[in-house]
């Protein structure tokens, strides 16, 4: 694959990569933004080649989440090391008062669900039920077994179900 | 609500706020054309960092191999030849160094084959008697 249909193929699946990659960022428009960048310069530059033994999305999400981890863990060694000389950073999951003000009162509620949910299980429910992908390709994206990608996802439904439940209770409710 | 049901609400739901993060979505040039940036900058010209890595380890195999066999030739080279051959001593002669161990008092004793009537003849005195004693 060269360059030209490298970069044709990176934007037919650029919404839904920015999608993902605002999930692993904790929905942090600013950090997705900087994640995608990252990961298209791993992919333009080489240092993260595409083999064709998966799919270019798995592959894609896969550079992502990795980016996304690495930010992580640089944003956190940033914070702990310089934390006295820097102003305090926004809490993480969330977001600046425009963007919630777009999203409806329903999205707002599973955005909320998810970010109360372990990291894994709200990895497979997105990539299964917002990317359309199979268990299989999100254990794939995941870098875990099958098995394990299966129980995160039985069990990331049965509890987001439940926080949906208990949100709907409590709206009801005010 | 069956299991389907819910599946299909979460699925709703997932699809309500992918529609929702598109219009979020930045325009694909702005974060590729910085990347593309980067990639035709002298930067790509760069090494992979793993391939990087990889020739690293084979330089370093390399100097310890080459490092290991400069002390082996050293050794080789300085080897005297009036040395000569070590000479293995047999079997017959070989004593193990924990052999005094074995050397017990009383140990010649134990290796003398006793003759009849040939004992050591001051073990077979009687005992003296004091003057004036009577027989027993």
């Amino acid at each position: 694959m060269d360059e030209e249909e490298l970069r044709q193929a990176l934007q037919a699946l650029h919404s839904t990569t920015f999608g993902w990659a605002l999930d692993c960022c904790d929905r942090n428009l600013e950090e997705a933004e900087d994640v995608v960048q990252g990961s298209y310069v791993k992919i333009l530059n080489g240092s993260a080649r595409f083999n064709g033994r998966s799919s270019l999305k798995t592959f894609l999400f896969g550079v992502i989440r990795r980016t996304a981890a690495e930010e992580r863990r640089r944003r956190l060694l940033r914070h702990l090391a310089f934390a006295r000389w820097f102003e305090r950073r926004p809490e993480r999951g969330v977001k600046d008062p425009e963007s919630s003000a777009r999203e409806s009162e329903r999205s707002r509620r599973l955005i909320v669900a998810l970010t109360r949910l372990p990291r894994r299980q709200r990895e497979v429910l997105h990539l299964v039920f917002y990317q359309d992908c199979t268990v299989d390709e999100a254990a794939h994206v995941m870098e875990i077994s099958a098995g394990s990608a299966r129980t995160h996802f039985d069990r990331g439904k049965r509890r987001l179900r439940r926080l949906l439940g208990n949100l709907g209770n409590d709206e009801g409710a005010r | 609500m069956t299991e389907q049901d819910s599946d299909r609400d979460l699925r709703d739901r997932f699809a309500a706020l992918r529609n929702e993060d598109e219009r979020l979505a930045p325009d694909f040039r702005r974060p590729v054309a910085p990347a593309r940036a980067y990639a035709t900058s002298s930067l790509r010209r760069r090494e992979p960092p793993g391939r990087a890595r990889y020739r690293a380890w084979r330089v370093s195999g390399l100097i310890t191999l080459l490092t290991l066999a400069f002390f082996f030739g050293q050794y080789v080279g300085n080897r005297s030849p009036d040395d000569g051959p070590v000479v293995q001593p047999s079997i017959g002669e070989w004593r193990s160094p924990t052999d005094f161990l074995l050397d017990t008092p009383g140990r010649g004793l134990l290796q003398t084959l006793p003759a009849v009537g040939g004992w050591p003849p001051d073990l077979w005195q009687p005992p003296s008697r004091p003057a004036g004693a009577r027989p027993l």
